[in-house]
């Protein structure tokens, strides 16, 4: 217990530090690292906290992609670089320590046998036909939330599409690599990484795992392929890149259209786990595919090889 | 305790040493090409001797497979991003482009 205790306090320490360092580093580069850094060692705390899901999701978003698009960024943003020194703004600041104040008091409001809604969700769990009460809550329970955040994702996506130009996505035939070594990474963990992508989705009915973490893993793959130069995404036909990545919004609208239809409520599906299904695969190929035109549909890119 | 919980405790305090070696190593190096060194064999040696120092523990053979999978994961992105920041480094400081060199 006591070994528990510092081990927690090294982390809660090591966070606070961080986060103060990200917004004292004088360089983005600096602080896009110790960002990363940052994320890792906030899903070692929410694995500490007992939620896998968010310890996979928080590492593989927060720290994985949000890094890689961060990256991305300042590599567009490197030429017009301007240092600017870090400036504390007094009013800011007062408003900062008054919000964590707050926040902190209201712990001591937490009555201590309070264990939120787990009660609930494990008594209504045999509806799902789920045996996770996570993944249960995300496709079930608060379907609603989970098709918003997709719709909020495919936004994003048709806003970097829209700025970006069109031809970008298309042409992704980068510096054509003739590199020995990415080859061999990329046979080596290709194969993983869709193992461990379907591994994850399937996993999601009755462990940690599900539909994000799934489609964030496949991101992964499709976004180390991209960077080595493979020209993947123009295998794929523009129609049905587009048909993949409205899916998973989409599904959530067949469903909930046809639920009002038959049974007068939005999203209340059947006792059959298919629909579930369904909407979970949609939505992971959905994700996946969303994350890789965010990254892949940035600007940045060509000016960035015309380089080399 | 056991004999394995000793033999784990051991590997482990080796894998934790070879750590600390790396991080010396990463902060006191005086170039790119020697932290690049000293991080991945760290890495490396310190992440193997931790899983075989798990593995002793460990309940099941699944268990043991999965932290063998994950040192071996770890080996090959540890050893190809080596190999592609010395790369970078190589080549921009062979074409005198160093300015975005991102401070590495």
């Amino acid at each position: 217990m006591k070994m528990d205790s510092a081990f927690d306090l090294i982390i809660g320490l090591s966070l606070t530090g961080i986060a103060w360092r990200i917004i004292q580093a004088r360089d983005h580069f600096q602080a896009i690292v110790l960002f990363i850094t940052f994320g890792l060692l906030l899903s070692l705390a929410w694995t500490r906290l007992n939620s896998p899901d968010i310890a996979i999701a928080e590492a593989a978003v927060g720290a994985g992609l949000a890094g890689v698009l961060l990256m991305d960024t300042l590599g567009f943003m490197s030429s017009s670089r301007k240092q600017s020194k870090p400036s504390t703004s007094i009013p800011l600041l007062g408003a900062c320590i008054c919000l964590a104040g707050l926040t902190a008091y209201s712990i001591l409001y937490i009555p201590v046998d309070f264990h939120g809604l787990s009660s609930e969700v494990q008594s209504a769990l045999p509806q799902s036909g789920l045996k996770h009460p996570v993944t249960a809550v995300l496709l079930d329970f608060r379907g609603y939330d989970t098709w918003l955040e997709l719709g909020v994702l495919l936004a994003a996506v048709l806003g970097v599409l829209c700025l970006g130009k069109t031809e970008t996505i298309n042409d992704s035939s980068l510096s054509a690599s003739a590199e020995p070594v990415e080859s061999w990474v990329i046979k080596i963990l290709l194969p993983l990484i869709i193992l461990i992508g379907g591994y994850l989705l399937w996993l999601g009915a009755f462990a940690p795992g599900g539909a994000f973490q799934a489609g964030v893993v496949l991101a992964a793959g499709g976004v180390m392929l991209w960077q080595a130069g493979h020209p993947f995404l123009r295998l794929i036909p523009r129609l049905w890149r587009q048909i993949i990545m409205c899916a998973g919004f989409a599904s959530f609208l067949v469903l909930a259209l046809w639920s009002l239809l038959y049974t007068e409520q939005l999203l209340t599906h059947p006792e059959n786990k298919i629909w579930i299904l369904g909407v979970e695969y949609a939505a992971t190929l959905s994700i996946a595919m969303c994350l890789i035109s965010l990254v892949s549909g940035s600007p940045a890119r060509k000016r960035k090889y015309k380089k080399q | 305790m056991t004999i394995y919980q000793g033999i784990s405790i051991i590997l482990c305090l080796a894998g934790g040493f070879f750590f600390f070696a790396g991080t010396i190593g990463l902060l006191r190096f005086p170039d790119t090409y020697t932290r690049l060194h000293a991080l991945t064999k760290a890495d490396n040696l310190g992440l193997g001797f931790m899983v075989l120092g798990l593995a002793f523990v460990s309940g099941s053979i699944p268990e043991i497979i999965k932290l063998g999978l994950t040192w071996f994961l770890a080996l090959i992105g540890s050893s190809s991003a080596c190999y592609i920041i010395g790369n970078y480094m190589h080549y921009s400081s062979r074409t005198k482009d160093n300015e975005d060199g991102f401070g590495l």
